[in-house]
């Protein structure tokens, strides 16, 4: 009874790991194959053939000049910055609110618990809906739309991330430990600087991050947001799209990817120290 | 038998008087007052929500009362903030600084202080020496277990040589052999130390094991301030005798005020006689319980405990009576089995006699 169930156990398994292992690999292809085309395509020596025509840094060095795209790239990276400190700044303390939030000397779990939905419904509705209604009330207060109307509204979709992030690592942590501060004679700042800032900070950097690469990777609130004036790289390169694919921006890409590589490499490294 | 107290020579290390405390028209103090004297192991004792955690916190200085004053060696501390008073507190579940690890987490309050730095090397090792940490100084807290946690809350408080330690439930989070244990170590600490615990937990064989002075509190008021023997064997209130161990009452009548009455019987007092030989076994049994009238009941359950046998029965009032004495074998004479009837009394000046509430 036993001797062949023991015969077909390894083979089974040995079966199973296989299609597990292909499958896997299969995935990998499909995820990272178009990366990987666009990569080698921004080294190749042809503005329009798909075959190989030897290798060139040509792309890079015409990016480079190309002041059009290096604007809209500073553009870019400003609005992100700016967004993402603000929104970390605003929702950490909107976070730090929520967490001390009471009714009637009570912690007041309804009224989080409302304000949380509310926050997700934000995150989890359709980009458009959103770009719309900021778009129809930009208009409505007379806000021209540009540098300002594209700030407010990175912040806006940054704010529901940093709030929820913030919020989750303080309710993690025992409100006792303020109190033991306290009682071993700690004045407030002193609390704020040695226990409460050590310990919920890597939440306050990881939204940051988080709030950054949202704000370079939007296309659809931005497209209706911002005005002639203040181009942004997502923008700028959907409309050089429309002229056909242009080498330069598969290296304007092989470098964002490269940078979001690097970046994701120190956060990854950084966020494990912490633990 | 009863623990010392030098109250009765030394003026009190801590005065409490008239404290009145309430979070949003919820009452939680009623008039609190109480001393607590140099040296003594102090517990506050009841059901959560009773206030004992609250008053701990006035103490401490992490809360203001409402109205009251609390004086210490005699000066008035209320307004005082929690690093202006030489009293330290461990948390419940320990509340250690988890980024830090032990010698940071001890050093916390030494640092704050602005102790110079020999100093606190030195109190460093004499706490990890005398909680028996020697090579946890550099380990992180979050790697600790339970007991070894619990062990520097206890030295982060101790360290800045407090005159006063409060404990906060310190041992809740434990599991009940390792409670065991610290109980003992807690109160080893605390006469070497010659220092003043005062213990809040709500649970009562813990206080008795303790304490040298127990204050039963519930819905904010005192019930009762006494010894572990004055709280267990005497106590005042019918609270009181329900809260702490187990209780039976007896519903009478006063014979000259003719006021309802409970008289309650600890379940080790009741003395538990087959039915159908009473006389027998009344005659040489010793005659504990002599003057006292015989309940009638039946045996409706019976429960092992290894150490203990407890014997529940109905009497013909249907009022449940607990009975429990030493297992001595299924084969003894105070052996019972569900369903025999029975009769009971309880030993002589066993029973207390309390208002009926």
């Amino acid at each position: 009874m036993n001797a062949p169930s023991k015969n077909q156990m390894p083979s089974l398994s040995i079966r199973k790991h296989t299609i597990a292992f292909f499958s896997l690999l299969l995935l990998y292809i499909f995820l990272y194959m178009p990366l990987l085309v666009m990569v080698i395509f921004s080294f190749n020596n042809s503005r329009f053939s798909p075959t190989w025509k030897g290798f060139t840094f040509k792309w890079y060095q015409l990016l480079l000049e190309n002041s059009n795209i290096l604007e809209a790239s500073l553009n870019s990276l400003i609005i992100a910055l700016a967004s993402s400190t603000l929104a970390t700044l605003l929702g950490s303390i909107s976070a730090y609110a929520l967490y001390q939030h009471k009714h009637n000397g009570k912690s007041d779990t309804k009224t989080k618990n409302t304000i949380l939905s509310l926050m997700f419904i934000v995150m989890v509705s359709p980009d458009i809906a959103l770009a719309l209604a900021l778009f129809i009330f930009f208009n409505l207060i007379h806000i021209n739309l540009g540098f300002t109307s594209l700030l407010l509204s990175h912040i806006t979709f940054s704010l529901p991330y940093v709030i929820t992030l913030v919020y989750a690592r303080l309710k993690d942590f025992n409100k006792h430990i303020i109190d033991a501060a306290f009682d071993l004679g700690a004045t407030p700042f002193q609390t704020f600087t040695k226990i409460i800032w050590p310990l919920i900070a890597p939440a306050i950097i990881s939204s940051w991050f988080l709030a950054l690469t949202i704000s370079i990777d939007d296309v659809i609130v931005s497209f209706f947001v911002t005005g002639p004036d203040f181009e942004i790289l997502p923008i700028k390169i959907y409309s050089l799209l429309k002229l056909g694919i242009n080498p330069q921006i598969n290296a304007l890409m092989t470098i964002i990817f490269a940078i979001t590589l690097l970046s994701s490499i120190i956060y990854y490294r950084f966020t494990k120290e912490q633990d | 038998m009863h623990r010392k107290v030098n109250k009765d020579f030394s003026p009190p290390i801590l005065t409490i008087r008239n404290l009145f405390k309430s979070f949003s028209n919820n009452q939680i103090l009623k008039n609190i007052s109480l001393d607590i004297y140099k040296g003594e192991f102090l517990t506050l004792l009841g059901p959560s929500g009773c206030g004992k955690t609250t008053m701990l916190r006035i103490i401490a200085g992490l809360d203001q009362p409402d109205d009251g004053n609390i004086l210490f060696h005699g000066n008035d501390i209320t307004d005082l903030s929690p690093n202006q008073r030489k009293i330290n507190t461990v948390f419940q579940n320990y509340a250690l600084f988890p980024h830090m690890n032990v010698k940071e987490n001890l050093s916390f309050g030494p640092k704050m202080s602005k102790m110079p730095k020999r100093e606190i090397e030195k109190r460093i090792l004499e706490m990890l020496e005398l909680l028996k940490l020697n090579n946890y100084g550099n380990k992180r807290v979050t790697t600790l277990s339970g007991g070894e946690q619990q062990r520097v809350a206890l030295g982060r408080a101790l360290i800045n040589h407090p005159d006063v330690l409060l404990l906060d439930e310190p041992l809740s989070a434990l599991d009940y052999s390792l409670r065991l244990q610290m109980r003992f170590e807690l109160k080893y600490l605390q006469k070497k130390l010659g220092l003043t615990f005062i213990f809040v937990t709500h649970d009562q064989e813990e206080a008795l094991s303790v304490s040298d002075r127990i204050v039963v509190m519930r819905a904010g008021e005192i019930l009762q301030t006494g010894t572990p023997e004055d709280i267990y064997e005497r106590p005042t209130n019918i609270h009181v005798a329900k809260f702490i161990g187990q209780a039976n009452f007896f519903d009478q009548q006063d014979k000259e005020t003719s006021k309802n009455i409970k008289i309650m019987v600890r379940p080790e007092d009741i003395l538990l006689y087959h039915g159908e030989n009473l006389e027998t076994e009344t005659k040489t049994e010793t005659k504990a319980a002599d003057n006292h009238e015989y309940f009638k009941g039946q045996v409706v359950e019976t429960n092992y405990l290894g150490k203990l046998f407890e014997t529940l029965v109905v009497l013909e009032n249907n009022e449940k009576i607990l009975v429990s004495h030493f297992y001595e074998g299924a084969s003894c004479n105070n052996h019972f089995q569900i369903g025999e009837d029975v009769y009971l009394t309880w030993k002589k000046n066993s029973e207390v006699i309390l208002d009926d509430e």
